[in-house]
């Protein structure tokens, strides 16, 4: 423990959370691709220290994923595509400190409640997850789908026609059970699939810089932001929102938790279930508060809630305690329930670091990201545009290092501008791209272990439990569209 | 354009798009003792698809306040051309000229044709070049 508070652990803990927030805050790179980078540098760190610095890294890049999303509508990171409409449009209302606030202290009470959780009742809640098989992942996976459908309010249909583009395009490439490649038309770069996060900049961020050069004059909302650059507009208005907010923040992360430990799920989906949540619940127009604190605190609460099975179980909860599997093997720690009786002092300061990175490091960085946000978002409309088609290519382009990519990421954004025209949401169908290969893989394995008979869907009782509340959010779907239907008259 | 219309031709468009997805998924392969393969999904995808179809083409829906650039047709067609030919043709020049070019060119197009004054339009450009190369091509190695 006394290793964290040496010089080593506090530069550690620091240049990790600056590791993060850049890689979370630069659309196409990930908070996964930041802990899978810092990989060779862990293998010569003592875990005491290379560990923590790890959380610091997941935590904050989860965080910054949000930045882009509020300056200029790109999600960082997938964990924020599922509220960047409502956080763009905050920040383009009352200025990006404010947007940022809220997105920094809400990810900050997540992450302090998902530690809690973690410290409380790792091993316990562990041993429920070991009762999961494909058939309860299924029908989580249609959940989330359901949910993404009511999620886009006003027009259930013209959400599920995007989230039934989603599944599509997630069908492209290599299927999941006979490793049969599917709609790659003979091409060598769709013969992998469609990497979301390629369709993600193409989507939010590439469509942006179209729409702007197709309007005859640039969109200078963005210009009328108000410079305040208060640390009251950051810290204080946000937590007298959580305040007041204190049972929704609850609920977000007690989502955020119970999907976390799911091994498989993790921070994207967590958030788009409690911001699907709550804009079921919600007045439903852009300008929810409500929606993009439920997501932030949901995702980052998932950061803590991954670490569940990894320590208890050693199994992933997500792609990145996937990775620190791997370092505990390389260090010669077996994750399972002896790891806390062997080694109390790491597990110790473990939970430490995710305190310390959820008190300390987040607001911090969040309050640094949002005010070099503020003078960012001061540059005319046109120039900010320009540098950010340079910025799409690259982030294409970065992910498998492959220029065919820009293809793909220019195809979405003319996919997304042409959509957005004809009045369909976007962000279903990151969800459907995201949930597609997931609910199919389970699908596919869940029949072929039951021999194709349908029934062993519904006779589990964990699984039923999903499929009820999946039935439950229909009605509640419904129900939630004639009152808004009654309401426009 | 009236909303009303553009879901009607939006729904034409998505029973074609079914149909050729669910003609071209009939040809994948089928499982031992005749079950469904990879043709499940693509096939269920498609039916939903041209369901909702169905939907758009006989349903009136709401317009959302917030959707200010929903069904507006009146733009710079040739702007947006410009714009998307140039970006087409960054992985042509790769080939011959790596990453980095393309990249500037790409931002001096945009602010080209957002008509942004050309010293302003040549320091984006060479600003937005230098730091991509120092975080993606010095810190992450990545091959530019």
């Amino acid at each position: 423990m006394t290793q964290l508070f040496s010089w080593e652990g506090i530069a550690a803990l620091l240049l990790g959370g600056l590791y993060g927030a850049v890689f979370g805050a630069i659309p196409g790179l990930t908070a996964t691709l930041a802990v899978a980078l810092f990989i060779p540098m862990a293998f010569f760190l003592d875990p005491m220290i290379a560990l923590p610095a790890i959380i610091a890294i997941s935590s904050v890049a989860i965080f910054a994923g949000d930045v882009g999303a509020a300056i200029v509508r790109i999600p960082g990171t997938p964990a924020s595509a599922a509220y960047t409409e409502e956080l763009y449009a905050i920040s383009q209302r009352r200025g990006p400190m404010y947007a940022l606030g809220i997105s920094a202290i809400g990810s900050s009470v997540g992450g302090i409640i998902g530690t809690l959780i973690l410290v409380a009742s790792a091993t316990g809640i562990a041993s429920v997850t070991k009762q999961f098989a494909s058939f309860e992942y299924f029908w989580i996976a249609v959940l989330g789908l359901t949910a993404g459908v009511f999620a886009s309010g006003d027009s259930p249909l013209k959400g599920a026609v995007s989230l039934l583009i989603g599944l599509l395009l997630a069908t492209v490439g290599v299927d999941p059970t006979m490793g049969y490649p599917r709609f790659d038309f003979g091409s060598f770069n769709l013969l992998s699939g469609l990497n979301y996060i390629v369709v993600m900049i193409g989507l939010f961020g590439f469509s942006e810089v179209l729409e702007n050069l197709y309007r005859r004059k640039a969109d200078t909302s963005g210009e009328t932001i108000s410079p305040d650059h208060s640390p009251r507009k950051f810290f204080l208005e946000s937590l007298l929102l959580i305040g007041k907010e204190k049972w929704l923040v609850l609920r977000s992360s007690l989502i955020g938790v119970f999907i976390g430990f799911l091994p498989g799920a993790g921070a994207d989906i967590a958030a788009w279930v409690s911001s699907s949540i709550q804009k079921l619940r919600g007045k439903n127009t852009l300008q929810d508060e409500k929606v993009v604190l439920s997501g932030t605190t949901s995702n980052n609460a998932a950061v803590a809630g991954a670490w569940i099975p990894a320590l208890a179980l050693g199994l992933p909860g997500d792609t990145i305690t996937a990775i620190i599997l791997g370092v505990f093997m390389m260090k010669g720690i077996t994750p399972g329930p002896l790891l806390f009786q062997e080694q109390p002092d790491l597990i110790g300061s473990l939970y430490l670091t995710f305190l310390i990175s959820n008190v300390v490091l987040l607001p911090f960085y969040g309050y640094l990201l949002a005010r070099m946000a503020a003078v960012i978002t001061r540059l005319p409309v046109p120039v900010m545009m320009s540098i950010i088609a340079g910025i799409c290519v690259i982030g294409a382009y970065a992910i498998n290092n492959n220029p065919a990519d820009i293809w793909i990421m220019l195809s979405a954004g003319v996919l997304a501008f042409t959509l957005k025209r004809a009045g369909f949401p976007l962000a279903q169908i990151v969800l459907g791209m995201v949930l597609g290969p997931i609910m199919e893989t389970h699908f596919m394995m869940s029949a072929i272990k039951s021999q194709w008979n349908i029934w062993a869907f519904f006779n589990r009782p964990i699984a039923l439990v999903f499929m009820a509340l999946t039935i439950l959010l229909v009605v509640a779907g419904f129900m939630a569209r004639k009152k808004f239907l009654r309401s426009k008259g | 354009m009236q909303y009303f219309t553009i879901n009607r031709i939006s729904g034409v468009i998505l029973i074609l798009i079914a149909s050729a997805v669910g003609l071209y998924a009939g040809t994948f392969p089928v499982l031992d003792g005749g079950h469904p393969g990879p043709a499940l999904f693509p096939r269920l995808i498609a039916l939903l698809m041209a369901l909702a179809g169905g939907g758009l083409i006989f349903s009136k829906s709401v317009k959302r306040e917030n959707e200010t650039h929903a069904y507006e047709f009146s733009g710079d067609h040739f702007r947006l051309l410009g714009f998307l030919a140039g970006t087409a043709l960054i992985p042509l020049l790769y080939e011959f000229a790596g990453m980095l070019p393309g990249i500037g060119g790409i931002v001096l197009l945009a602010a080209f044709l957002f008509r942004v004054r050309w010293w302003v339009g040549v320091l984006a450009a060479a600003g937005t070049t230098l730091i991509i190369y120092g975080i993606f091509g010095r810190l992450l190695g990545v091959p530019l």
